[in-house]
C-alpha cells in the first residue's frame, strides 16, 4: 500500500522539493505537514523551531537574490503578509509562487491548509489533521455550560487600546467558546477603542494579548478600574501573542483551547 | 580644479559605483563568476540571472532616480533661492505618500499603486502652483503653500494610520522610507520617460542662472520669470512624482547633492546640473548597494542609508566650508 502511495506521488512528478516560505504562518503549516526537510528558506519572525533555515528577508523587504540562489521550485506567499509588488516581481523572475489567503474564518484556514497539503503531496495528512482539529473543537463545544454567556473584552494592543471585532478569527473563537465579544459589532477588524467604552460595557472577562516578556504589565493597568466586573472577579487573563496571532488550523485549536480553559476553568 | 576635470571625476565616481553595485548585491557571489556573467550575457546560469535580471535593472533604477532627484534639487534651490529647498518642498512627497497609503489600504500594488501615488503628487503640485500663480509666483508663497500642504497631507496619512491595520501601516511606513527593492511593473517605462526630461533641464541652465539672481534682476535681464518658474517647477515636480511612485520617498539626495556639487563645480548651472546628476546617480547606486550588504540577508530601506550617510557627510562638509560657499 505504501509503495502504491509512493508511486502515485512520484507519478505526479511535481511535488515541490525546494520550498521557500514568505510568511511565518505558512512556515508553521509546512512543519505541521512534516515537510520541513523540503523547506529551504524562511523570513524573519518565523517560529523558533525553524531556526537554522536560511533567512530570505523580512516580510516587507525580501532579498530576491537570496531567494533565487536557493533555487526554489515553489515559493509560498500569503495575501496577509506579502506585498503584491513582491509576488509579481518573483513571478516575472520565473519563480513559481503559490499565494494563500490570509484567513479570518476557521473554514477558510482549513481550506487553505488542505490546499497546501495537496500541493506538497500530503493531502491525506492535511485532511487527517483538519478532521482531528474539528473533532477536538466540537468535543469541547459539546461540554459548554447550557447557560450564561460570559461577556468578553479582547485586548490586542495596550497603547493605543486595540480590540478585535466579529470579523476576525479571534472574534470567531470567542463566539465558538460560547462567549460574547463586547465589541462584536464594530465595522473595523481591529478597531481602536476608548477605555471608557470598555468600562461602560462592563465585561465579565478581559483577555490581554501580550508578548511573553511583558506578561505582568499587560494586565496590571486594569487594576486601576476595580469597578469593572472582570477586575473585581480577578478575571483579567494574559494571552501569549504567539498563541493567538497565527491563522492556521493547529494554532486556531490552541487558541480556542486556551480561551476555553480561561473561560470555564476545569472544563477540560 | 577646472570644471571639465570635475565632471570627469564625477563620471568616474558614477561608473565606479556601478561596478561596486554589480559586484556586491544582496547575496555573496564570487567576483570571478560575476565578471564571467557580465562578459557573456548569453551564458545564463545563476550568476547571469542575478547580474542581468536583478542587479543591473536595480542599478539603472537607482542611477536614474538619483540623477533625477539631484537635478530637481538644483532646480528648486535655484528658483526658490533657499538652501533648504529640495524636490519635496512643494509637497510632492506628501501628496505621493497619501496616494500610496490609500493604495496600500485598498490592497492595490504594482502599476495601480504607482498611478495613485503619481496622482497624489500631481494634486499637490497643482494646488501649490495654482495658489502661487494667483499671487504672482513669489517664492514665499510657493514655499509656504508647499509646507502647509505637506502638513495637511501628512495629517491625512496619520489619520489613515490610526484607523488602518498594523500590517498596512508597517507596509506604508517602509514604503515611505523609500526602497529600490521591488519597483512596480512598468517603472522601467516611467523612468525612461523622465530621463530625457531630467537631462532636458540642462537646456534651461542659463534661465536658472538668471532666476537664481532673483525675479526682478532676471526680469531686467530679459527673462519672463513667472513663465520660466512655472514651467521649470512643473517639470521638476513631475520628474520627482515619478521617482516617488517608483521608489517611495528617498530622503536627502535632492537636498544634499546640489550643495555638494556646487562646491565642486561652482554655481553656474551649465556645469552644476550635469555634475549634480552624476553625483546623485553615483551616490544612490552606492547607498542602495550598501543597504543590501550591511545586514545580509536582510535588507534596509535605502532611505535609511541615504539619510545617515548623507547626513553625516553633509555636516562635515558644512563645518569645513567657508560661510560664503554655503549658497
Amino acid at each position: 500500500m505504501a509503495f502504491i502511495l509512493l508511486a502515485a506521488t512520484c507519478a505526479f512528478g511535481q511535488t515541490p522539493r525546494r520550498i521557500v516560505s514568505l510568511a511565518p504562518s505558512l512556515t508553521r503549516q509546512v512543519y505541521d505537514l512534516t515537510c520541513q526537510n523540503r523547506l529551504v528558506g524562511i523570513t524573519t519572525f518565523c517560529p523558533d523551531y525553524a531556526k537554522g533555515k536560511q533567512v530570505i528577508g523580512s516580510l516587507t523587504l525580501l532579498n530576491f537574490e537570496k531567494i533565487l540562489t536557493l533555487k526554489p521550485d515553489l515559493v509560498l506567499a500569503s495575501t496577509d503578509s506579502n506585498r503584491k509588488n513582491d509576488i509579481e516581481r518573483l513571478r516575472r523572475l520565473g519563480v513559481k509562487v503559490e499565494v494563500f489567503e490570509g484567513c479570518e474564518a476557521f473554514s477558510c484556514m482549513c481550506r487553505e491548509f488542505r490546499r497546501l497539503g495537496v500541493i506538497l503531496g500530503r493531502g491525506k495528512d492535511a485532511d487527517r489533521i483538519v478532521a482531528g482539529v474539528s473533532k477536538r473543537i466540537s468535543g469541547l463545544r459539546a461540554r459548554l455550560p447550557a447557560e450564561g454567556r460570559p461577556r468578553v473584552f479582547w485586548q490586542m494592543g495596550t497603547s493605543p487600546l486595540i480590540t478585535a471585532s466579529a470579523r476576525t478569527f479571534t472574534g470567531e473563537i470567542i463566539r465558538a467558546a460560547g462567549a460574547t465579544n463586547i465589541f462584536d459589532s464594530l465595522p473595523a477588524k481591529y478597531p481602536r477603542v476608548n477605555v471608557e467604552s470598555v468600562a461602560a460595557a462592563d465585561p465579565d472577562v478581559i483577555f490581554v494579548v501580550s508578548d511573553m516578556e511583558d506578561l505582568e504589565n499587560g494586565a496590571a493597568s486594569w487594576r486601576t478600574f476595580p469597578r469593572i466586573k472582570a477586575v473585581k472577579a480577578n478575571r483579567v487573563y494574559v494571552m501569549d501573542a504567539d498563541l493567538v496571532c497565527q491563522p492556521t488550523p493547529g494554532m486556531y485549536l490552541k487558541a480556542f483551547e486556551a480561551v476555553m480553559e480561561k473561560l470555564y476553568p476545569g472544563l477540560s | 580644479m577646472n570644471r571639465a576635470a570635475v565632471l570627469a571625476l564625477l563620471l568616474f565616481f558614477t561608473l565606479a559605483s556601478v561596478v561596486v553595485a554589480l559586484f556586491t548585491g544582496g547575496t555573496p557571489l564570487p567576483p570571478a563568476e560575476t565578471l564571467r556573467a557580465l562578459l557573456d550575457p548569453s551564458a545564463g546560469g545563476m550568476a547571469g540571472t542575478l547580474v542581468w535580471e536583478l542587479r543591473l535593472p536595480r542599478v539603472i533604477t537607482a542611477g536614474t532616480v538619483g540623477a533625477s532627484l539631484a537635478a530637481c534639487g538644483v532646480v528648486f534651490q535655484a528658483i526658490l533661492r533657499n538652501p533648504l529647498a529640495e524636490p519635496y518642498t512643494l509637497g510632492v512627497s506628501g501628496g505621493g505618500a497619501l496616494g500610496a497609503v490609500i493604495a496600500i489600504l485598498l490592497g492595490l500594488g504594482g502599476l495601480p499603486m504607482a498611478a495613485l501615488c503619481f496622482a497624489g503628487c500631481c494634486l499637490s503640485v497643482g494646488v501649490v502652483l495654482g495658489a502661487a500663480y494667483a499671487r504672482n509666483f513669489t517664492n514665499s508663497m510657493l514655499i509656504l503653500t508647499g509646507v502647509i500642504l505637506s502638513f495637511i497631507f501628512s495629517s491625512a496619512v496619520m489619520f489613515i494610520f490610526s484607523v488602518a491595520s498594523s500590517r498596512d501601516v508597517h507596509a506604508a511606513i517602509l514604503w515611505l522610507m523609500g526602497s529600490l527593492s521591488s519597483p512596480p511593473e512598468g517603472s522601467g517605462a516611467m523612468l525612461a520617460a523622465i530621463l530625457p526630461l531630467a537631462l532636458g533641464l540642462t537646456l534651461f541652465a542659463r534661465d536658472l542662472n538668471l532666476l537664481s539672481l532673483g525675479d526682478e534682476t532676471s526680469y531686467h535681464l530679459g527673462l519672463d520669470a513667472r513663465k520660466a518658474k512655472a514651467l521649470l517647477l512643473l517639470a521638476a515636480s513631475l520628474i520627482t512624482g515619478v521617482c516617488v511612485a517608483v521608489s517611495g520617498v528617498i530622503a536627502f539626495i535632492g537636498l544634499v547633492i546640489p550643495h555638494f556639487s556646487r562646491r565642486l563645480a561652482g554655481a553656474d548651472h551649465r556645469f552644476l546640473l550635469p555634475a549634480s546628476m552624476l553625483a546623485g546617480a553615483g551616490f544612490l547606486i552606492l547607498c542602495d548597494s550598501l543597504s543590501q550588504a550591511v545586514i545580509r540577508p536582510l535588507e534596509l530601506p535605502v532611505g535609511v542609508i541615504t539619510g545617515i550617510v548623507g547626513g553625516v557627510f553633509f555636516v562635515l562638509y558644512l563645518l569645513r566650508a567657508r560661510p560664503e560657499e554655503v549658497i
